[in-house]
């Protein structure tokens, strides 16, 4: 046993770690905040953007539709494969080879965004079209992101409980009756809340990547920061901080509603 | 009326362990038969083996035979196998997105029956055989999870006679129940009797006493001994049933 005076100074030193670190956390957002205060509706401005100088352009409106459509693109690709291999993996596979994918699953989900970034240049189409950059940003992202996609959304299924998979087999349902009829609708909720938390996710690591997309071309959020301020651009930085600003705000909101949907769900459980 | 299950040198294994060894059994119409014996003698294992819902288990084997009125089991599809044997569970599992009226409907649903005045009916006589329409018939289109804990695995028995079952199988069904609720599944199920050929498994002995006629006594695996419920706790042949029974271990 530890005397008590001793887990108490723990205690509460641990408490004072978590204060600092959610200090910390907070500078950025209040400077986000403070930006758009000070510098007012200008940091949000959407106007008369030109390809040609995006970072003295008011290029916000881009930069913020780019990156929502990457995000949805993204899911749109994303979802109906996720959710098929996650049931597959749930569903079908059990041991040795479960656990093979698994371990790789697991491996490939914690992939950093800096690696995400590294291979999203590495492979830049040459083409002057908005669509086809926005396309494979999407497609990149998918691909970079499925394993995580995949192991939240299995995580879902693993964790119900078997009584529900055997209550329908029992009544006489065929395997995949199990599955889409009571096993899929009874997780819905869930399902949707793990994909708004990898939208979100989705969205957060766009944004850090991209500042703005249009006639093929993309720039990176912390390229361009690092640019106005290496040019004392004071109007592009602002632009840089409203454009964080504002999907922060996105983000903030998407995330609330998937809490939202979980709570909902497990009162319902 | 049910149909009787015999069960002919069943012996079952998870991946190497062999967890029941050559048990023969029959349960017969118009009774009620209980299993008993201590935590992880087999007692799932073995009724799951009667509507192959063991197959479910990915590395589950099964061997030895099933005869369902006759027929081996094997010979017709699992599906039907398990609306013919009907199962109860343990902890209540209404489907939890469903109401009340849809839980009970589900299996015809899944047949693809679907015309609303045939199911209706079927919702309304199963719920009446599990004790329940009085209290649910104005609430048929709530949410089942709205329901008492007693009132969903009542409607568990009501989802399970919907499909039309000759057997219905009871794994424990009162254990997360209070002792009121653990008397009122008794009564449903004395009164089904008459309908259905009835096996409950139960760790409670006084269960075993008050509701089977016939009692069976599992151990490591093993059927022990099988008889008249009366027989089996007053005059047991087998020295392990008696240590069992008198408490002694268990
Ligand atoms: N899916 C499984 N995989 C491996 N072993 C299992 C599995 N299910 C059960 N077992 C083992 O098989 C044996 C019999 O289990 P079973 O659940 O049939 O016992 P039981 O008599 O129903 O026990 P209880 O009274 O606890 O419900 C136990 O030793 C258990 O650990
Ligand atoms: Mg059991």
């Amino acid at each position: 046993m530890e005397p008590l005076a001793w887990r108490k100074i723990k205690s509460q030193g641990f408490v004072l770690f978590w204060m600092i670190l959610g200090f910390i956390a907070l500078i950025p957002v209040l400077s986000l905040v403070i930006v758009v205060v000070v510098r007012g509706l200008f940091a949000l401005f959407f106007d008369g953007f030109s390809a040609q100088n995006p970072y003295y352009a008011q290029a916000l409106l881009y930069s913020f539709l780019g990156t929502i459509i990457v995000a949805i693109l993204t899911m749109l690709v994303a979802s109906p494969i996720t959710l098929f291999s996650a049931l597959y993996l749930s569903e079908w596979l059990s041991g040795k080879r479960l656990a093979f994918l698994m371990t790789w699953l697991r491996a490939f989900s914690d992939m950093p965004a800096l690696l995400t970034g590294m291979v999203i240049v590495l492979g830049f189409p040459n083409t002057n079209s908005t669509w086809v950059t926005l396309l494979y940003l999407a497609a990149t992202l998918t691909a970079i992101g499925l394993p995580r996609f995949i192991r939240t959304t299995y995580d879902v299924f693993r964790t119900t409980s078997p009584i529900l998979r055997e209550g329908a087999l029992a009544i006489g349902a065929t395997k995949s009756q199990m599955i889409f009829k009571v096993l899929l609708p009874s997780h819905r909720a869930q399902v949707l809340a793990v994909y708004l938390q990898q939208l979100a996710r989705v969205i957060g690591e766009t944004a850090s990547l991209l500042l703005f997309v249009k006639g093929g071309q993309a720039i990176f959020l912390s390229v361009a920061i690092d640019h106005a301020v290496v040019n004392a651009s004071y109007d592009a930085l602002t632009r840089a901080y409203g454009f964080a600003f504002l999907l922060l705000l996105l983000i903030l909101m998407i995330l609330w509603l998937a809490r939202r949907i979980t709570n909902s769900a497990n009162r319902m459980l | 009326m049910g149909e009787s299950v015999t069960a002919f040198e069943i012996s079952a294994y998870y991946g190497q362990k062999k967890v029941l060894h050559n048990i023969s059994l029959t349960i017969i119409p118009g009774e009620i038969t209980a299993i008993i014996g201590p935590p992880g003698c087999g007692k799932s294992t073995f009724v799951r083996c009667l509507n192959r819902l063991i197959e479910a288990t990915p590395d589950a084997k099964v061997t030895g035979q099933v005869k369902l009125g006759g027929i081996d089991i094997t010979t017709l599809p699992k599906e039907e196998v398990r609306r013919k044997i009907g199962m109860v569970f343990a902890s209540p599992n209404p489907f939890p997105t469903m109401t009340v009226f849809d839980n009970v409907a589900a299996g015809l649903y899944l047949q693809g029956i679907k015309q609303r005045s045939e199911v209706a009916d079927h919702v309304e006589r199963t719920l009446r055989m599990a004790s329940l329409w009085d209290e649910v018939k104005d609430r048929l289109q709530r949410p089942a999870l709205a329901l008492s804990l007693i009132e969903q695995q009542q409607l568990c028995i009501a989802r399970a006679l919907a499909v039309s079952p000759d057997v219905l199988l009871l794994d424990e069904p009162a254990s997360m129940l209070s002792p009121m609720g653990t008397l009122q599944i008794e009564e449903i199920i004395d009164d089904l009797k008459m309908h259905y050929t009835i096996l409950i498994v139960t760790h409670n002995l006084q269960q075993a006493a008050r509701v089977a006629d016939k009692t069976a006594f599992f151990l490591n695996g093993e059927l022990i001994e099988f008889s008249d419920t009366m027989d089996l706790f007053t005059t047991p042949k087998d020295t392990r049933t008696e240590d069992y029974v008198t408490g002694r271990f268990g």
